[in-house]
């Protein structure tokens, strides 16, 4: 752990929009909220799923073709710790529907994973991506930047028939309207303080000051 | 009779040379080095490290005349020849010169310790501290006509290094911060920057799994040496290209934001000319990624340029992306491997996992540093698994303080230009290491060193021609007579670490799937092995060159590898045109080629992948004594393994036979 302590990393902006999601984090809420398919998947529960938008789009790395997006789920799931242990080498890559999943942290000791789910946006704004009936499971092993189109239909097809299926959602907070993707890094950094404590140095990290 | 007339009829060597700068008769001469337990049974060397003794030698088989000559040895504070010229008087540092009279036999009767190791080497910030050797024969106090030294120009005779592995004059503040998403960072800076001047810059891009907050020992200290050391939040997960991005992401960030960053601390002190990158497992690839796509155009930074980076480091780097993209091309570059390493293992079935490819793509300056015992997790400060297979694993705390030892000098020569940080490279651990660091029989290093080619030397044979193993590089017959001598791709054929009669270069993990790296591997199992080079015509002249140099390597798991598991050594002979020979046993500079670490797993069999490791041997240690080898009409190197010359049977990898200039 470091010698320098940077509890003062919230930013006011963070803690209002923290407050937003914490009824749902609570730590001691720690039972999945739903269990689908568990031995399906590796993906057990979505145990928090908050919808945000962005002003300012972002890159999503997690894939060869590097789109953007402008909105998404931030989620904690429960997944199987064997499929998050970390490596170098390739690891099973987390996918939701026909998008492959940014995760924030491993969760190898807690199994929760904190991730973000990128989503396109419909005409009047919302979120086109239903989490409801979107399966969200871990694929083949791979690294998620060569993941692209042609891969994802082919493990959609082999989520299917394996049998995954979405995941009931918990309760889902109000929609996060947020100015850019550095915006999401502190609400990222408390739900891993929470969900996953084993890995406070990756949580303490997204807590950092911000530069003024 | 004047001594000045007797060394005017010395037939001069290589190392001796009159000074036009200084008055007549002054000769300019190796002095200081170390005995070594065989013939040539004394070498000159450069640096050492504090606490070490430091003898002289003179060699009264090539110069006779100087037997009963008496004479006030001075070790004194390093000056140029100018300021020899002011000022001659010589004022040892330990406050007296040691009287010698030099004795009739050779140069086992003339060796002096001149320091028992109280020399200092503080340097403050810099690295060595530099002190020349003066023979005074005629007891007068000065330098003058007729006396020897060892120490001109920008050149001391000998350094002193404090140790490498403690920390540095400075106090360090640490700073984290971030500038947003994927721009975490972690800076460490002398606290007194104010009054530095403009200070070089290592980014530190972690590995897969692991934090940017997990580098303090890099950061403090190199820090605490006068660099500013930034570790940075990085994208790992995605894979080493979106790594590549957040290197270079994360550097721009901090060059763009010096006013603000850490009160503006850096605003001014920091150099964005001298720039190193050092990355870890997935980030260690993407640092070479990042350069990658500057040296191909892909990407143009905006607050540094190419030139800036002065060298890539990658610790226990992956190789997803192959030869195309992962590839240091011209930058210098560092590379360090865990024998223990338990993630990116090295084993040949997995293409990714070998470390050594990233090295051997290198084109100019390269060196390598393998630790035997130590794992992935090793290398960071994190409190988690250090992914260590094997035996006798090295800890984290040691490990650290390796990294240390060998950071350092990488800085000092890289950022500084300090050249006898050189000698930290490629000196084998067994004779020259940092105090601070596990005196443990466990640790075991390897280092490979080559120079950038355009320092001028000269490749006997680098086997990268493929027109057979008969025919050097350079064009020279090479002849050999150890069983199953085989040139070709040092790459693994199969998936496994077995020994096979069926992969010759089993062990081996240089190359990738598409790499061009090409050495030979043979082996012995008795006496009266050899294997030999002829010097081309256009080279018969050795005297503008210092070392010999070549890599090798024990293989593993091989049965003559087995039988004599231990550093193996060998004995490399010269002739000349004259029919003169002469000849070094390289284990009387200590070590040898050290034995693979006894690791299972990868197959059946004991002993991990192949640790290459550089040998130098001053080539005038081949003139000394009685030698009368003629240094500047050279027709041959010899190789003669098993006894009595070396270890009795061994298997070898080979390459890089080169002449050195430095």
């Amino acid at each position: 752990m470091k010698k320098i302590i940077v509890l003062c990393a919230v930013t006011g902006l963070a803690l209002a929009l923290y407050s937003t999601l914490s009824p749902t984090v609570a730590v001691e809420n720690r039972r999945p909220v739903v269990v689908a398919n568990p031995k399906v998947g590796g993906v057990h529960a979505i145990v928090v799923a908050t919808p945000f938008t962005l002003q300012k789009a972002w890159t999503h790395e997690w894939r060869a073709e590097k789109p953007t997006f402008d909105a998404g789920w931030l989620v904690v799931l429960e997944v199987d710790t064997g499929l998050v242990q970390p490596t170098q080498m390739e690891e099973p890559v987390l996918y939701a529907g026909t998008e492959t999943v940014e995760r924030i942290n491993h969760g190898e000791q807690s199994g929760r994973v904190i991730a973000i789910v990128p989503s396109k946006r419909n005409r009047d704004g919302t979120l086109a991506l239903d989490l409801a009936s979107t399966p969200i499971w871990f694929g083949a092993r791979e690294l998620p930047e060569r993941i692209d189109a042609v891969r994802v239909a082919a493990e959609v097809a082999k989520a299917e028939q394996l049998g995954v299926t979405p995941l009931r959602l918990p309760n889902i907070g109000a929609v996060l309207h947020l100015a850019s993707r550095d915006d999401l890094d502190p609400l990222c950094g408390e739900l891993v303080l929470q969900h996953s404590p084993q890995e406070q140095d990756t949580g303490m990290g997204l807590l950092a000051p911000r530069v003024k | 009779m004047k001594l000045a007339r007797l060394l005017a009829s010395v037939v001069p060597v290589a190392s001796a040379t009159a000074l036009p700068q200084l008055p007549p008769g002054i000769v300019s001469i190796d002095l200081a080095g170390r005995s070594v337990q065989e013939y040539p049974w004394f070498t000159y060397e450069r640096a050492w490290f504090e606490g070490s003794s430091v003898e002289i030698a003179f060699d009264t088989d090539q110069y006779p005349q100087l037997v009963g000559a008496t004479a006030d040895v001075y070790v004194v504070a390093h000056r140029t020849s100018a300021q020899w010229e002011l000022d001659g008087a010589l004022v040892d540092v330990s406050g007296t010169p040691r009287p010698i009279t030099v004795q009739a036999g050779d140069v086992t009767a003339n060796r002096l310790v001149i320091d028992t190791g109280l020399l200092s080497g503080a340097a403050g910030a810099s690295l060595g501290v530099g002190y020349d050797v003066v023979v005074d024969f005629d007891h007068d106090a000065l330098l003058s006509t007729g006396d020897w030294i060892d120490g001109v120009q920008d050149e001391p005779g000998l350094y002193i290094l404090a140790p490498t592995a403690l920390p540095g004059p400075y106090a360090v503040t640490e700073v984290i911060y971030s500038g947003g998403a994927l721009l975490g960072q972690d800076l460490y800076y002398p606290t007194n920057i104010a009054a530095l001047g403009a200070l070089p810059l290592i980014v530190v891009s972690h590995g897969n799994g692991h934090d940017y907050t997990w580098y303090d020992h890099i950061g403090t200290h190199l820090a605490s040496y006068g660099v500013i050391v930034m570790s940075h939040q990085n994208n790992t997960m995605p894979g080493p290209e979106a790594a590549a991005t957040t290197t270079l992401t994360n550097t721009e960030y901090l060059l763009s934001h010096l006013t603000t960053i850490a009160g503006g601390a850096l605003q001014g002190h920091l150099d964005t000319t001298r720039i190193g990158w050092i990355g870890h497992s997935r980030g260690a690839e993407g640092v070479v990624i990042a350069y990658d796509r500057i040296f191909d155009g892909t990407y143009t930074p905006v607050n540094f340029t190419k030139q800036s980076l002065r060298f890539v480091s990658s610790i226990a780097p992956t190789d997803f992306q192959g030869l195309t993209i992962s590839n240091p091309h011209d930058v210098p570059f560092s590379l360090w491997t865990g024998g223990g390493d338990d993630d990116v293992n090295g084993c040949p079935s997995c293409e990714q996992c070998q470390t050594f490819h990233l090295h051997d793509r290198a084109t100019k300056t390269r060196q390598s540093i393998s630790l035997h015992g130590v794992g992935h997790g090793s290398f960071h400060g994190g409190a988690t698994s250090t992914f260590t297979a094997g035996p006798c694993q090295i800890s984290r705390t040691d490990t650290h303080a390796l990294m240390k030892a060998y950071l350092l000098p990488l800085a000092k020569h890289y950022f500084e230009g300090v050249d006898v940080a050189r000698e930290c490279f490629y000196r084998q651990w067994e004779e020259f290491r940092s105090p601070g660091t596990s005196q443990s029989v466990c640790v075991n290093i390897d280092l490979m060193y080559r120079e950038d080619p355009a320092v001028g030397d000269f490749i006997i044979d680098d086997f990268q021609v493929a027109n057979g193993p008969g025919i050097a590089s350079s064009g020279g017959a090479m002849v050999w007579n150890t069983p199953g001598l085989v040139e070709g791709r040092f790459d693994d054929l199969d998936t496994v670490f077995t020994a096979s009669a069926t992969d010759p270069m089993n062990g081996i993990t240089l190359g990738g799937t598409n790499d061009t790296t090409r050495g030979i591997v043979f082996e012995w199992n008795g006496p009266g092995f050899f294997l030999s080079f002829d010097t081309v015509p256009a080279v018969p002249d050795w005297t503008p060159y210092q070392f010999i140099s070549f890599r090798a390597a024990q293989l593993p798991r091989a049965a003559a590898t087995l039988s004599e598991l231990k550093d193996l050594t060998f004995t490399v002979r010269l002739a000349d045109a004259w029919g003169t020979e002469s000849s070094i046993h390289i284990g009387t500079y200590g070590g040898g080629i050290e034995e693979p670490y006894m690791r299972t797993g990868c197959g059946g069999g004991q002993g991990w992948g192949a640790d290459f490791e550089t040998v130098r041997i001053p080539i005038r240690d081949f003139r000394r004594g009685a030698s009368q080898l003629d240094l500047s009409n050279l027709t041959r190197i010899d190789f003669l393994f098993g006894e009595p010359t070396g270890t009795p049977a061994g298997r070898l990898g080979f390459d890089d036979l080169t002449l050195c200039v430095r």
